[in-house]
């Protein structure tokens, strides 16, 4: 291949990166057209803390993402950290809340890694099962019914402000900066590109990649721990049917975002573009008041256009 | 016998791009016999087996079967013709049983259900009557090589090919197994199917081939009746006398400290079995061995990369090493070029930066990635390597092979490694890039690093190495010193693909 090819594959890749944070930024343009409402800036800052939780969750989903696999346990880890860490709330306090509900994020995480890396399960599969199973322990554990008595004043953490910003929204930006460190910087950043480009020659190359794998697992987990910990502190009770779903919206985000489910490619910063495109599209609904009904139709229009477009340049480029 | 074209091919010829692979070649083929075709690697008898088989289309020459032309579309076409063809991968459905996979895509049903009793019974007639000790309603994943090679014949036969092309048929078998196949060759000849019997192992070809046929570097040398040739004078029609640039690296014999010992070492599940070997500090010891032989085996279980039976013994500059991950591996200095490039050797969609800063990030001692070392690191391995690139982001699929390979070989040297395995390392490659690795592997040896060095390329080897060992069926069967740079490669070539005597008297029994 001549140089100017590899000039002009270059240039591409840097437009794919920067691609669907373009679309945000036409995005905001139009809505800020639509809506005398969305214009406000407390409206946008809004966005980060309504959007903390589905971050949060992309976060971790990003670092596995990043190595091809996919976990479906997110959304049910987040709900029984969420019903662990009220009743820690209640009973024991903030601290002994924020424990638990990160250890039993973590404790889901390893065992998510663990099925694969020494069982040997599909990744699909592992978290499958303990989505299913994390999913039926907050059913055992509530009821079904919800918990309410979270003392009052945590609920800073889920819903008040610092200045004009809201908390939620600061504890998702400093884990995305701190994602993005270990990410960029550590040794154990570059394993997790290595392990999603080729596990194979990764492995070949001297890297322990049954180690970082399970780790990739366990900061997926640990995401999703902290996750239900501020949805309950966000919603002051722990119900059993919480994060619904959520796992899916944190993939749809991470794709949208431009992270490949191939492995190997994007960065978790793909993850908030992807959360705040699709909370850009709810919030402008709500705006200018359609029904509710359509959002999830046009939530999948988006995440099909988004990947369409990139797999219809690399047919043309191939 | 009648003796009956059964199959004529006319002045063959097939490119690739621009490259002639195969040129003017004449095969002719009689009822009910077994014609060999044998040549070393590269010498175009797959690409002629896959112009008979409808893989290639686009060739000139004619094909006639049956004194009819023919220009098959794909497999499917031939295969409705009459031909089979039995490959070196056993290409079976593993969970069915023997009997679904006889008759795969030609199941017996009856209205829109399987009849598996009924096919089962038809499959256990043929069966019996190939004389083939396998169980029609047994599955396929039970059964050893062997077998499902017997399946994979019973299919050929059941779908009334007339000729069967296998391709090396016996690498994977043991002694007893291989002459079973030669009776079931004979059983197929009495029933007037021929076959086309490629191989290496010569020694085999005379005990089964009516006719040689002999091919080199994509021409016909000549086909000849087996009763009226021998063993020595195939080998030097597949050899030839090739005048190329065959300069010979000559190093001083190296007198320094035992780098790397081996012993008793085999493979956990597989054939090679009791490597026993030394490598000296500056020494290149080469590999050969064909095809399946258990060459590479051999250098991934010495990189922890493949399994071995307990009770191996490896010293790593004195000191004794388990080897149980290539990490342990790297960790001790060692590096490992694989055969395979795209899928062990690179990330081939990240950049050239992140494929060079692989091994100095897995062998550094902290956890903080310094970003600005490591594009020093990769810019000066791409100046020594002379390598050809735009821009360190760029990715690497976008390389020549041959600048895939200096990436290799770059993530490698940019630490200090002690001893280096080199699995076919100008596989693919142009000869410009293919001299250069010779150069480097020369420096290398020169300044002390040990180099074992796996080739299919035996001018390498003899060009190159100070020690060959020489790979059959998974064991050492020679080891020859080159210090001299004198063995010559019809030596090489007789030890790689002759039977030694012990193997010989078995196969009489």
């Amino acid at each position: 291949m001549g140089i100017e090819e590899a000039e002009k594959k270059k240039r591409f890749k840097m437009k794919r990166e920067y691609n669907m944070l373009l679309v945000l930024v036409v995005m905001l343009v139009i809505c800020a057209f639509i809506s005398p409402t969305f214009r406000t800036v407390q409206n946008l800052i809004n966005l980060l803390g309504h959007n903390a939780v589905y971050g949060l969750l992309s976060v971790g989903m990003a670092f596995v993402i990043i190595t091809g696999g996919v976990d479906l346990s997110v959304g049910s880890v987040c709900a029984l950290s969420g019903v662990l860490s009220a009743y820690a709330f209640i009973d024991y306090g903030f601290i002994a809340g924020v424990a638990a509900g990160l250890a039993i994020g973590i404790a889901c995480g390893l065992v998510n890694g663990v099925l694969q890396t020494v069982v040997g399960m599909n990744h699909f599969v592992a978290t499958l099962g303990i989505m299913t199973i994390a999913r039926g322990a907050v059913y055992i554990i509530t009821s079904g019914f919800n918990i309410y008595g979270i003392p009052e004043e945590y609920g800073v953490v889920g819903m008040g402000y610092l200045g004009p910003v809201p908390v939620a929204g600061i504890i998702w930006l400093v884990c995305v900066v701190a994602a993005f460190f270990v990410l960029k910087y550590t040794r154990f950043g570059q394993y997790v590109y290595a392990i999603g480009g080729n596990m194979n020659a990764a492995w070949l190359s001297g890297i322990n990649t049954r180690l970082v794998k399970t780790v990739v697992y366990v900061v997926c987990g640990f995401f999703a721990g902290l996750a239900g910990v501020v949805l309950s502190c966000r919603t002051l009770l722990a119900a059993a049917n919480a994060a619904d779903t959520y796992e899916l919206t944190a993939i749809s985000a991470c794709i949208v975002g431009g992270l490949s489910l191939d492995g190997g490619r994007g960065n978790v910063w793909g993850s908030v573009v992807g959360v705040l495109i699709l909370g850009l599209i709810l919030n402008i609904m709500q705006l200018t008041s359609v029904s509710s009904y359509w959002q999830d139709a046009v939530k999948g229009i988006i995440i099909i256009g988004a990947v369409a477009v990139d797999c219809m340049s690399k047919l043309k480029r191939d | 016998m009648m003796r009956e074209n059964v199959l004529e091919m006319k002045h063959i010829s097939k490119d690739f791009s621009g490259v002639t692979v195969l040129e003017e070649i004449d095969f002719t083929l009689n009822r009910g016999e077994v014609h060999a075709l044998v040549g070393a690697n590269g010498a175009g008898k797959s690409t002629l087996m896959k112009i008979i088989n409808g893989i290639w289309v686009r060739y000139s020459g004619e094909v006639f079967l049956n004194g009819e032309k023919v220009r098959f579309k794909n497999p499917v076409d031939a295969a409705k013709r009459g031909i089979g063809m039995i490959h070196q991968e056993l290409d079976l459905t593993p969970n069915l049983t023997v009997a679904e996979n006889i008759y795969l895509g030609r199941e017996t049903c009856r209205g829109l259900m399987m009849d598996k009793r009924k096919m089962t019974e038809e499959a256990q007639r043929l069966l019996d009557e190939l004389q083939f000790d396998v169980k029609a309603r047994e599955k396929v994943s039970s059964l050893p090589t062997a077998k499902q090679q017997l399946v994979l014949i019973a299919r050929t036969v059941s779908m009334e090919a007339s000729l069967i092309i296998m391709d090396e048929p016996t690498s994977s078998l043991s002694i007893s197994e291989i002459d079973n196949l030669f009776r079931v060759i004979k059983e197929l000849k009495d029933r007037g199917i021929s076959i086309i019997y490629i191989s290496h192992f010569l020694e085999e070809i005379f005990k089964i081939a009516d006719r040689v046929t002999v091919l080199r570097n994509g021409r016909l040398i000549g086909t000849k009746a087996a009763g009226k040739t021998d063993i020595g004078e195939v080998i030097s029609m597949m050899v030839g006398e090739k005048h190329q640039h065959d300069k010979k690296y000559i190093r001083e014999r190296p007198s320094g400290e035992v780098r790397l010992e081996v012993s008793r070492m085999s493979q956990m599940r597989g054939q090679v079995r009791d490597i026993a070997f030394k490598v000296h500090e500056g020494e290149i010891l080469g590999i050969a061995g064909v095809l399946g032989s258990g060459r590479t085996e051999i250098g991934k279980m010495i990189f922890g990369a493949m399994k071995k039976k307990p009770g191996y013994k490896i010293y790593l500059n004195g000191e004794e090493c388990g080897m149980r991950s290539p990490k342990e591996a790297v960790n001790h200095g060692m590096a490992f070029v694989s055969e395979n490039r795209k899928t062990e050797g690179l990330i081939m969609t990240a950049s050239l930066l992140s494929n060079i800063a692989l091994v100095p990030l897995a062998r550094q001692k902290t956890p903080w990635v310094n970003h600005r070392r490591l594009e020093k690191t990769a810019a000066d391995m791409g100046s020594r390597m002379s390598l050809k690139y735009s821009s360190m982001g760029q990715t690497a699929d976008s390389l020549s092979g041959g600048n895939q390979q200096k990436i290799v070989l770059s993530k490698w040297l940019a630490t200090d490694i002690s001893l280096l395995i080199l699995d076919q390392p100008t596989r693919g490659i142009d000869v410009g890039a293919k001299n250069e690795i010779y150069v480097l592997a020369d420096e290398l040896a020169r300044k002390g690093t040990s180099i074992i060095y796996i080739s299919d390329e035996l001018e390498e080897l003899y060009n190159l190495c100070d020690r060959i060992l020489v790979i059959k069926k998974g064991q050492i069967v020679a080891d020859m010193d080159n210090y001299d740079r004198q063995v010559t490669k019809a030596e090489l070539f007789e030890k790689m693909i002759t039977d030694r005597e012990g193997e010989a008297v078995d196969l009489l029994d």
